[in-house]
């Protein structure tokens, strides 16, 4: 067992192996690599590499999939995400004034890191929620829909509380 | 209102929908055992599919009872059927509401679908972000396999089918079909060339069909209601319903399942009309990767796959996105760029690179440092990236720049020869280029 991927990893790791042929472990790199960023938070050649040993393929592969796939993170980030979606359905029903404003409440521009290391603002492109329109997504998997100032106000004090949403 | 929902959103209102005891309450899984009690031949289901006239639902629009035939049954190596849950096309939101409210009733299509091809594994592959999604059909298919309405010798009739959902991580290119393949198999999302098709040569070089969620969560009520009922609720050429997805410039965007040959005007209707009392501008019918219709065209425009083409463009996916009379276009067809450009996978030549030059100048443009002659200078670069990729992927890019042009020539001239300044900008006093006119929770039409 490396250091990096430990029990609790290398058994959800192991549940995705499952689900493809037993010479078909490559299958199950994408989820590797996001188990291991759920646990990282961001992903360094270290964790490319232990990925690579864990479920035998070449490092360069496991390397061609990080860089491909945009939910993988390959530079420092917070402990939560938010990325509003600035797709063209969310654009025109304002997602740039979103965006604005929550850059406002969090003091960073888009790309950027709190400096208490809590939040990432990101954009997203079209999350699938385009009738409700302008929308958000926290950590890749809480959707929130039709976002005004003032729901952006709460879901960022969520946040911030710890709270995990 | 009572053609509304009827076939994969028909249970959506009802408590706890997604569950086993809920859709077995409306008649779920009656297609499924019957097909299992009596070992229905597969060739009669695909020709009942054939006669519903049901088209692929994900935005190719291939007949689904062709495609099902070009698997060989009897072929006894294992065989695959993939569902694409990877629903990524902007404007595009309806598979969320299936996977999530409704996902016993794609389980059974997924099931009949892997019996009819002989496949006894199936994968649903879901996009990255869906994780609720994801649970809900993990559920589902615990609770189907329990009953064993799945797994190994299906209530007694020996027909094995194990059902896997899967997970992205975050592309649009993977939800062509080819390139979900090999996202399966571990690897960059790089779409396939064909010949060899996947249902020769497909997941792990085995013989492979992949359908759209809704075409297959479709599968059940049309074998249970029968073909016939499918198909006269569509049209002559287009049979049964459609989800669409209205959004972009409207009172109440929303999703509805209609029957295919709805006028666009009563679906405009539903969705509340064009936000307060604006004027219709534009409409992109099938996500952003068809052509633009502008309004007049659109106003008698029946949403079927048929008229939506002799409209130039195409049904697509169902992701209708309107715009008002505020909208400036070159700042729209920008922005619907600037994804293109980040999601071109690279492999071929004239979508890597001309979907970097497509942006770039429109960039330019709204930075008020195009050059005469740019607008021709984007429509033959668009224009020579058609038929030259080996996805459809090129037609994307191609198709919303040419019709975008085509329809608003003057707005691009204008922008060119004024330093960025937008046409709509100089008509509309108050209306900003950069914010796609107003946001919706703004009244700002009111100045």
């Amino acid at each position: 067992m490396s250091q990096i991927i430990n029990e609790k990893m290398a058994k959800e790791i192991d549940k995705w192996v499952a689900k493809f042929p037993s010479d078909k472990k490559k299958s199950a790199v994408l989820m590797a690599l996001r188990i291991v960023q759920d646990e990282y938070k961001w992903l360094k050649k270290e964790h490319v590499q232990a990925v690579a040993d864990y479920l035998d393929v070449p490092n360069t592969e496991v390397g061609e999939v990080l860089t491909f796939y945009s939910l993988y993170q390959q530079k420092p980030v917070g402990n939560h995400t938010v990325k509003v979606c600035t797709s063209l359905s969310c654009c025109l029903n304002g997602a740039y004034s979103v965006l604005g404003y929550v850059e406002n409440e969090l003091g960073i521009k888009c790309g950027q890191t709190t400096k208490d290391g809590q939040i990432t603002l990101q954009e997203a492109e079209c999350i699938a929620a385009c009738a409700d329109a302008p929308a958000m997504i926290i950590d890749d998997k809480d959707f929130y829909r039709r976002v005004t100032p003032e729901k952006v106000k709460e879901i960022i004090s969520n946040i911030k509380d710890g709270d995990r949403p | 209102m009572n053609s509304l929902n009827q076939v994969c959103l028909r249970n959506t209102d009802t408590d706890q929908s997604w569950t086993l005891e809920a859709y077995e309450s409306i008649g779920g899984y009656s297609a499924w055992r019957k097909i299992l009690k009596e070992k229905t031949d597969p060739n009669l289901i695909i020709e009942q599919i054939k006669k519903s006239g049901l088209r692929g639902r994900g935005g190719a629009g291939f007949a689904t009872g062709l495609k099902w035939s070009f698997v060989d049954r009897d072929n006894p190596t294992q065989k695959y059927l993939v569902c694409n849950s990877d629903e990524g096309e902007p404007g595009t939101c309806k598979d969320t509401l299936i996977l999530t409210l409704n996902p016993h009733q794609l389980i059974e299509g997924i099931a009949i679908c892997a019996y009819v091809m002989g496949a006894t594994k199936a994968y649903n592959y879901l996009r990255g972000e869906f994780i609720l999604h994801y649970k809900r059909c993990e559920a589902a298919i615990k609770e189907a396999t329990e009953k064993n309405l799945l797994g190994a010798d299906c209530l007694g009739s020996g027909v094995d089918i194990e059902i896997f959902n899967v997970l992205g991580a975050g592309s649009y290119i993977v939800g062509e079909e080819t390139a979900m393949l090999e996202s399966l198999e571990g690897k960059r999302g790089m779409p396939r060339y064909k010949p060899p098709f996947p249902a020769m040569h497909g997941l792990y070089g085995k013989p492979t069909t992949i359908n759209n969620t809704e075409t297959l969560a479709s599968v059940p009520v049309i074998l249970e209601k029968g073909a016939d009922w499918f198909a006269e609720l569509g049209t002559e050429r287009s049979g049964g319903t459609k989800i669409f997805c209205i959004s972009g410039h409207v009172n109440k965007p929303g999703v509805f399942e209609v029957p295919l040959g709805t006028p666009f005007k009563d679906l405009l209707e539903m969705a509340g009309g064009i936000r307060q009392g604006r004027k219709l501008k534009a409409v992109i019918p099938g996500g952003t990767s068809m052509k633009l219709i502008n309004a007049n065209d659109s106003l008698d425009m029946k949403m079927d796959y048929s008229d939506i083409a002799s409209k130039g463009s195409a049904l697509g996916s169902g992701g209708v996105i309107i715009m008002d009379d505020s909208t400036c276009m070159v700042q729209a067809l920008c922005h619907m760029m600037r994804f293109y450009e980040e999601e071109s996978c690279g492999q071929c030549t004239p979508c890597r690179e001309g979907s970097g030059w497509v942006y770039g100048i429109l960039k330019d443009m709204l930075a008020g440092k195009a050059k005469p002659g740019d607008v021709d200078e984007l429509y033959r670069v668009a224009k020579n990236i058609e038929g030259r990729t080996i996805c459809a992927f090129g037609e994307a890019i191609s198709w919303p720049v040419t019709s975008f042009v085509d329809l608003f020539r003057e707005e691009f001239e204008f922008i060119v020869a004024n330093n960025g300044k937008s046409m709509v900008e100089s008509k509309l006093p108050g209306a900003n280029h950069l914010a796609f006119g107003w946001p919706a929770y703004e009244q700002r039409d009111k100045l």
